[in-house]
């Protein structure tokens, strides 16, 4: 695998699909998530979750309004029909604005932030008693550190030796309502990380490639891993790019148009 | 109580190798054993209530059925949104312990009143409830969360240790009078002050022993009041949202016309500006044994 950005422009326009005809928001968080969900699912065996083997990995997204994203990427990678992919955000779907372990191959339902990096801690605890030597993937967003139940989390798993744990960080920058560093600065994310004794890396998260291959190294490592990746809220569209209002705002049709053709560029 | 719990854990956890014990840093004098026989299935995570109710739900995703423990308090409000959306929306079999409720910690404050987690746990879909009343009760108590696969919360009061009767439901009768149209209805650790309450008494008065109170049988319910038209329940916990308010809810639906008289004794809508032990705040609130007699000896006229 090494060149990416054509497949996650293809990516974004499906998401920019699916979130313009369901007229949903959450597009700015879904768009800068791509890169980071396409690596990992990547990184992990699809038949073993198409199975649900007990040694399958675990991938959970704990910043889960980026649904949009996610199932895109599932359906991409064959885990959703396109007829479940178009269900998104209608009545009487259960594809959700936010994922939900009603959709088939999503492990747990997100959505209240700050539930995914403990539930990851109890899968890699129960994978480890049961001797299974597999990996939970745990996607957060960096707004969602703010809630301190992941640094409860984070303590336990540093503490437990869980080198089975990658916590995938799309640190994008944005909160609700302006910049992380002007409402409650996470200063050195990095710093934090392995001062809570992982093992961190700092990647940029619109490189799939360079996020694949710290997914990789970091499979051998002693202790749980952090990756922090950069990215860009609203990536890929410019009027979107940093733009708060694309946390909540579906596009217009000439919005819409505008950013397929951003889109479609190159 | 407890160490009855314990055990009866200890046993069920060397039959069963899904059960995992999880415990937010409580359970000195208690957990020991289960730390000592299976050290892969125990965890202390620290004081992190939010965080071991999570771990709990990976566990159950990694093929566990968890236990979660600690003092009521801090594990009901504390980890609320963790026990809504990471066990109850998965319908996880997770098992809340809960101890040190109602009035049992009340000289330490009012942060230590447990007198409002059945009302905080009960408006979550899915979850039972079960708040045994004695030793004996424990075990049917397990057998029936261990047979079905869903979320619970044990609420373990200090309780009511040596009552001598045998139980052979979850919920039954302790003393049935054919005399009265009385009938008392309670949970946990106030059911021993109901049966002494009964032995001091001069009137004549059945009591009903609920240790599950979720999920209600209207069935069960409806049978059991049919031969009394005053009902009073006595539990260690607000009106607003325990036992009585999950019962004044049934009566209405029920297919009997008769009419009832509702009453309830316990604490007021209120955390207690005052310290106390249980025993200090039962006088209090009218829960004592005597005080229970005079209030139905009132109601019999």
């Amino acid at each position: 695998m090494k060149e990416n950005n054509d497949n996650a422009n293809l990516y974004r326009k499906k998401i920019l699909d699916i979130i313009y005809n369901a007229q949903a928001s959450h597009i700015g968080s879904s768009f800068s998530v791509v890169e980071i969900l396409s690596a990992v699912y990547r990184s992990v065996d699809i038949k073993k979750i198409q199975n649900l083997d007990n040694d399958r990995e675990r991938i959970l997204l704990s910043k889960g309004h980026a649904a949009a994203a996610l199932y895109v990427i599932l359906n991409q990678f064959g885990l959703m029909c396109n007829k479940d992919l178009e269900s998104y955000y209608t009545n009487g779907s259960v594809l959700g604005g936010h994922v939900t372990h009603n959709v088939q191959y999503i492990e747990h339902s997100t959505g209240a932030l700050g539930h995914g990096l403990s539930v990851s801690t109890g899968i890699a605890i129960g994978l480890k008693s049961k001797r299974i030597d597999s990996r939970v993937y745990v996607v957060v967003g960096d707004g969602e550190l703010h809630e301190g139940s992941n640094w409860e989390a984070l303590m336990l798993a540093a503490h437990l030796n869980l080198n089975n744990i990658c916590v995938l960080v799309d640190n994008n920058k944005l909160g609700g309502i302006g910049k992380i560093k002007d409402c409650c600065s996470l200063k050195n994310l990095l710093f934090k990380f392995e001062a809570f004794g992982l093992k961190a890396y700092e990647v940029d998260g619109h490189n799939e490639y360079e996020i694949y291959s710290t997914i990789n190294k970091s499979k051998s490592s002693k202790k749980p891993t952090a990756i922090v990746c950069n990215t860009i809220k609203g990536k890929g569209v410019s009027f979107m790019e940093n733009n708060n209002i694309w946390h909540y705002r579906p596009p217009s049709t000439e919005e819409y148009q505008k950013a397929l053709a951003e889109l479609s560029r190159e | 109580m407890r160490n009855s719990f314990f055990n009866e854990l200890k046993n069920k956890m060397s039959e069963d190798n899904s059960l995992f014990l999880l415990v937010a840093d409580m359970g000195l004098g208690l957990v020991e054993d289960i730390q000592k026989m299976f050290p892969d299935r125990f965890l202390n995570v620290g004081i992190a209530e939010q965080n071991m109710v999570g771990v709990a739900s990976g566990l159950c995703n990694a093929g566990f059925r968890p236990f979660c423990y600690t003092i009521s308090n801090f594990l009901i409000q504390r980890a609320f949104e963790q026990i809504r959306n990471d066990v109850c929306i998965h319908n996880y079999p997770v098992t809340l312990i809960g101890t040190s409720t109602g009035y049992d910690n009340g000289l330490l404050g009012p942060t230590h009143q447990v007198i409002d987690d059945i009302g905080c746990i009960k408006i979550l879909p899915n979850i039972r409830i079960y708040s045994p009343a004695t030793i004996n009760s424990i075990k049917i108590v397990f057998d029936d969360l261990i047979n079905n696969n869903f979320p619970a919360y044990v609420r373990i009061g200090k309780g009511s240790d040596k009552l001598d009767y045998q139980e052979e439901k979850v919920n039954n009768f302790i003393v049935k009078s054919f005399k009265s149209d009385i009938l008392v209805i309670s949970h946990g650790t106030m059911l021993g002050k109901c049966i002494e309450a009964s032995r001091i008494s001069g009137s004549k008065f059945s009591i009903y022993c609920m240790n599950k109170i979720k999920p209600l049988c209207i069935n069960e319910i409806n049978d059991v009041i049919q031969d009394y038209s005053k009902i009073i329940v006595i539990e260690d916990h607000i009106t607003s949202s325990g036992l009585f308010d999950s019962l004044s809810l049934l009566l209405i639906n029920l297919v009997n016309q008769k009419k009832y008289s509702f009453y309830q004794i316990g604490p007021p809508e209120n955390y207690d500006e005052e310290i106390g032990d249980a025993n200090y705040f039962s006088k209090k609130y009218g829960c004592l044994p005597n005080k229970i007699a005079s209030f139905i000896k009132d109601l019999n006229g």
